[in-house]
């Protein structure tokens, strides 16, 4: 009986899937505590030299509000690094006493005993931090940073031992693809989930330095036919090719893609992007278009955002919209515009991968179809 | 009686939300309520005890008591209250 009058244990992301899908609102949002950061690591697409003034806790507590009165549901705190900001906590739990789910981007090397007795208390949605190499070496060749393997290590291991959520990033470079596997079978023995990022992106300001340490498509195709997990993941993409039509992307974006629209994602329609000077985007990559909230108020720069986002469609050049190879694709027109100026200037590290994949595919589809 | 204090009622666009705030023993993931659950709650802080909550969930509804409606609200008010949802004072 209890069934009929409530729930458990559907995502958040379900959630808003299923019972918001025509309404425009911030349901999600990520803020950026702080551009201040103690690594300096080589692929960050922060700008390291912005020398703003961080908002004040006032200034977050206001736009937070007003986002909760909108619909914000569920946020991340991201920077920099979060734990640089002295009132971290204060901010933190104003968030969760406002019931919002809140996880949070951070290089834990300043985690400590403090913090673990906060996140025991006020539960955190999962910790996501960023494991740049299995050993001191390769960790510090990304992080810059002498004795920050030291302290991640030892942050990880009060995670783990207080039972605190959090997962493992990997983000693969040439500087550390040797120790990709490494990382990865460290992950499963610690029972955490990993993620494993193939695809290093522009910096904010749209220099690319930090794609230059980016794998080439096929290395990092290799990682997804030679990880168990991703290669799984593709022979059943290919199974349910098969048997029907699949798509890997929820039915909106897939919806909107077709409609024309350059935006088809949740930016600047269920999500937005606060940044540490109190500027509005419409996610984290547009950094390019952006609405001061110093100088107008949350609902000027909402409905600037619907125009420069929601409300844009393709040209007819675009190629994404006859390519066919799209459903294997994670490219971002938001890295497109900070690549190239252009937001229809395709990165044809996207294109050679999808055509990898595709071609996976369409052989895995070939064994099964002869019964092998 | 009250609400547990550790999770907060959240009405969005209609549809109503339970969230966690601290660690409690009830709940530290979402739960979705429909109208009646989330009326509960919201009545839960001003009733006495269990049978003035039900009376008070009856009235705004025009059930009446004894009703096999009014039998499945009990229920449910006592699965709330095992569950620590709401307290008993």
């Amino acid at each position: 009986m209890a069934e009929r009058y409530c729930m458990h244990n559907q995502s958040m992301n379900d959630f808003i899937d299923e019972n918001f899908e025509d309404i425009r609102a911030p349901f999600t949002a990520g803020f950026e505590l702080t551009a201040k950061c103690n690594l300096n690591c080589v692929h960050c697409y922060a700008k390291p030299d912005r020398n703003h003034q961080d908002f004040t806790l006032d200034e977050f507590k206001s736009i937070f509000d007003t986002l909760v009165e909108r619909g914000l549901l569920d946020c991340y705190f991201t920077g920099g690094e979060i734990f640089t900001r002295p009132d971290f906590e204060k901010m933190y739990v104003h968030a969760k006493k406002k019931g919002v789910l809140v996880s949070l981007l951070s290089n834990i090397t300043l985690l400590n005993q403090h913090h673990i007795e906060l996140f025991k208390e006020y539960p955190v949605e999962v910790i996501s931090t960023s494991m740049y190499g299995y050993s001191e070496a390769s960790y510090e060749k990304v992080t810059g940073v002498k004795g920050s393997f030291r302290k991640f290590m030892n942050a990880l291991e009060l995670l783990q031992k207080n039972d605190i959520k959090y997962e493992l990033k990997f983000v693969a470079m040439e500087q550390n693809i040797d120790d990709l596997y490494k990382v990865r079978e460290f992950g499963n023995k610690l029972g955490v989930p990993m993620v494993v990022i193939l695809d290093v992106h522009p910096m904010s300001d749209g220099s690319m330095e930090p794609v230059s340490f980016r794998l080439t498509p096929e290395a990092a195709f290799d990682f997804d036919v030679r990880d168990e997990g991703r290669k799984q993941f593709w022979k059943d993409v290919a199974k349910e090719l098969l048997t029907g039509e699949i798509e890997l992307r929820p039915q909106r974006t897939i919806q909107r893609f077709r409609e024309g629209y350059l935006y088809p994602c949740s930016i600047a329609n269920q999500h937005v992007f606060i940044t540490s000077d109190l500027k509005m985007q419409g996610c984290v990559r547009a950094s390019y278009r952006k609405f001061d909230l110093r100088k107008g108020s949350f609902d000027e720069g909402w409905t600037y955002l619907q125009k420069e986002f929601v409300e844009k469609k393709s040209t007819l050049n675009y190629k994404c919209n006859s390519c066919e190879n799209i459903r294997f694709c994670e490219h971002c027109v938001a890295n497109f515009m900070l690549a190239y100026g252009d937001e229809e200037q395709v990165d044809p590290f996207f294109c050679r991968v999808a055509e990898l994949r595709r071609n996976f595919v369409e052989d895995e589809i070939k064994r099964l179809a002869k019964g092998e | 009686m009250k609400q547990n204090p550790d999770l907060i009622l959240r009405e969005i666009y209609g549809k109503n939300i339970l969230m966690p705030i601290r660690y409690n023993e009830a709940s530290n993931d979402p739960i979705y309520f429909n109208e009646v659950a989330a009326l509960i709650w919201k009545l839960s802080d001003e009733a006495k005890d269990p049978t003035d909550l039900l009376n008070a969930v009856c009235r705004s509804y025009n059930l009446k008591t004894g009703s096999a409606e009014a039998a499945a609200v009990e229920g449910f008010i006592n699965q709330l209250l095992e569950s620590k949802l709401i307290l008993a004072e």
